[in-house]
C-alpha cells in the first residue's frame, strides 16, 4: 500500500451531503446562540448513550460515578429528588440543545481559573449560592449570571467573573449531568442494557466458557508475544471509574461481522490496551467459550 | 466568518477533507461528525490568520487531526463502526482491501497518509 493507492482510495471517499448539512445546522445554531465556548458535543445526550453501552460491555459500575468524586456524590445524593427530576426533564425537551453554552467566551484568566476550580470543586470547594435559572432569554437580568432553560445558555455577566460564580457554573453543570444519569431515559436504558450483559453472561456460563479476569490474562499474554518489551509501554484501558475496560459483547454487534460465526456461542471478550501519552491502542477480540483469539487490532 | 454564508462556503469547501481525514483515524461516522463540527468551531472561536488557502487548509488538517487523536483517547469505544457505507462507495475489490488496511494501521502510520488527501 502507497500514496498512491492510498489517494486513488480516498479521492472515492467522501462526506455525504446529509452530514454536511447537519454540520452547517449545528454549527449554526451554536453561533445563533452567539457563544465560543461549549462543553463537549452532545455531552448530555451521550450520557445517556454512555449509561447503556458501558453496562452493556459489562463494566460493574454506574457510570455516573465515572465522573462523580464522593464528595460530589454526596453533594449530588442531597439534592431533593424533585429537584434532579425538574432538571433531567428540563434537559430532554432542550431538543435543539446539543451541548451547554456560554453567552460569550471566557477570558483567558477565567479560563485558568475555570480549570483550577473544576479540581477545587472535587475535592469539595462549592459555590455558596446555586445559580439562578430563567426560563427565557428576555427573563435574564442584565449583566447578572443566570441559566436560560429554554436554550441551555449560560447567560455570563459582561465583566470578569468571580471565582462563586465559576463554581455555581459547575456545580450547575455536575447536577444536569448527574440528573440525566439517574433520569428514567437512562435508567431504562441501563436496565437494558444489564438485561443484555445477563444474557451474555449466562450464555458463557452455560458454555463453560472463561471470565474476564481469563481474558485479561489470555491477552496479556498475547500481548508480550507480539510485541515484546514494547507491551510494557501499554496498559489495560479502564473506564474513568477504574474498573477494567473488558467489554463481552454479542459477536454480532461488533463491527468485523465474520467474528459472529467464527465465535463458539456469538459472545466475545473486547480487551484494549493504550498509552494515554502516544494514543497507541492495541487489543484483543476473545472468544468467550474458549479463549481463542479471533481477531487483533490497532 | 460570522455569517451564515460564511460558515456554509468553509464547511462546503473543507469539510470533504476533514471527512476523509477524520474517517481513516476515527473509523466511526458518528465520531466524525462531531470532530469535524469541533474543527470548524475552533476555527470560529480563533479566527487565525492565514497567508493562503494551503495556510488555512493545513491548519484545519492538524486541528482536526488533534481533535481525532483525543477522542480515540477518552472515547469510549462503540462496538458498531458504520464503515460499510464508505467501504460500498469503491468498487473495484483491491481499493476496499487498500482501505481497509488503512484502516486498520496505528494512527501514528495513519497519519502520514493524510497529506495525500
Amino acid at each position: 500500500m502507497d500514496g498512491y493507492e492510498v489517494k486513488k482510495v480516498m479521492d472515492q471517499v467522501h462526506i455525504s451531503s446529509e452530514m454536511q448539512v447537519e454540520v452547517i445546522k449545528n454549527i449554526q445554531k451554536r453561533m445563533e446562540h452567539g457563544n465560543k465556548n461549549t462543553s463537549v458535543w452532545g455531552f448530555r445526550r451521550m450520557a445517556t448513550a454512555a449509561a447503556a453501552f458501558v453496562l452493556a460491555a459489562g463494566a460493574v459500575s454506574f457510570p455516573v460515578r465515572a465522573f462523580v468524586a464522593s464528595v460530589v456524590q454526596e453533594r449530588m445524593e442531597s439534592v431533593p429528588e424533585e429537584e434532579m427530576k425538574g432538571l433531567n426533564d428540563m434537559v430532554q425537551s432542550q431538543r435543539d440543545v446539543l451541548a451547554d453554552g456560554f453567552s460569550r467566551a471566557y477570558s483567558d484568566s477565567e479560563k485558568e481559573r475555570s480549570e483550577a476550580l473544576w479540581q477545587a470543586y472535587k475535592n469539595g470547594t462549592f459555590p455558596e449560592k446555586v445559580i439562578t435559572q430563567v426560563d427565557n432569554a428576555e427573563d435574564a437580568p442584565e449583566g447578572t449570571l443566570c441559566y436560560i432553560r429554554a436554550t441551555g445558555i449560560f447567560n455570563l455577566p459582561a465583566q470578569e467573573m468571580t471565582d462563586e460564580e465559576m463554581l455555581q457554573i459547575i456545580d450547575f453543570q455536575h447536577k444536569m449531568s448527574y440528573a440525566v444519569a439517574h433520569g428514567p431515559q437512562a435508567q431504562a436504558a441501563a436496565a437494558e442494557a444489564r438485561e443484555k450483559t445477563e444474557r451474555l453472561e449466562k450464555t458463557v456460563q452455560d458454555a463453560n466458557g472463561i471470565s474476564r479476569d481469563e481474558a485479561v490474562e489470555i491477552a496479556k499474554k498475547q500481548l508480550m508475544t507480539d510485541l515484546g518489551d514494547k507491551a510494557n509501554e501499554l496498559e489495560l484501558m479502564m473506564y474513568n471509574d477504574g474498573t477494567p475496560g473488558v467489554s463481552l459483547l454479542d459477536a454480532s454487534d461488533y463491527s468485523k461481522a465474520e467474528l459472529a460465526s467464527e465465535s463458539k456461542a456469538g459472545v466475545i471478550y473486547d480487551v484494549g490496551f493504550g498509552n494515554p501519552d502516544t494514543h497507541a491502542t492495541y487489543g484483543y477480540i476473545i472468544d468467550a467459550v474458549d479463549g481463542s483469539i479471533l481477531y487483533t487490532y490497532k | 466568518m460570522d455569517s451564515e454564508k460564511d460558515i456554509r462556503e468553509a464547511v462546503v469547501k473543507y469539510s470533504d477533507t476533514l471527512y476523509k481525514v477524520c474517517i481513516v483515524i476515527l473509523c466511526n461516522e458518528h465520531d466524525v461528525q462531531d470532530a469535524i463540527q469541533d474543527t470548524f468551531c475552533r476555527y470560529l472561536e480563533k479566527k487565525p490568520e492565514f497567508c493562503d488557502e494551503e495556510h488555512e487548509k493545513a491548519w484545519l488538517i492538524r486541528v482536526a487531526t488533534n481533535i481525532c487523536r483525543d477522542m480515540i483517547r477518552f472515547r469510549i469505544r462503540h462496538p458498531k463502526v458504520s464503515i460499510d457505507e464508505v467501504e460500498n462507495t469503491l468498487v473495484a475489490p483491491e481499493e476496499k482491501e487498500t482501505l481497509k488496511e488503512l484502516l486498520e494501521l496505528p494512527v501514528k502510520q495513519k497519519q502520514s497518509f493524510i497529506c495525500t488527501m
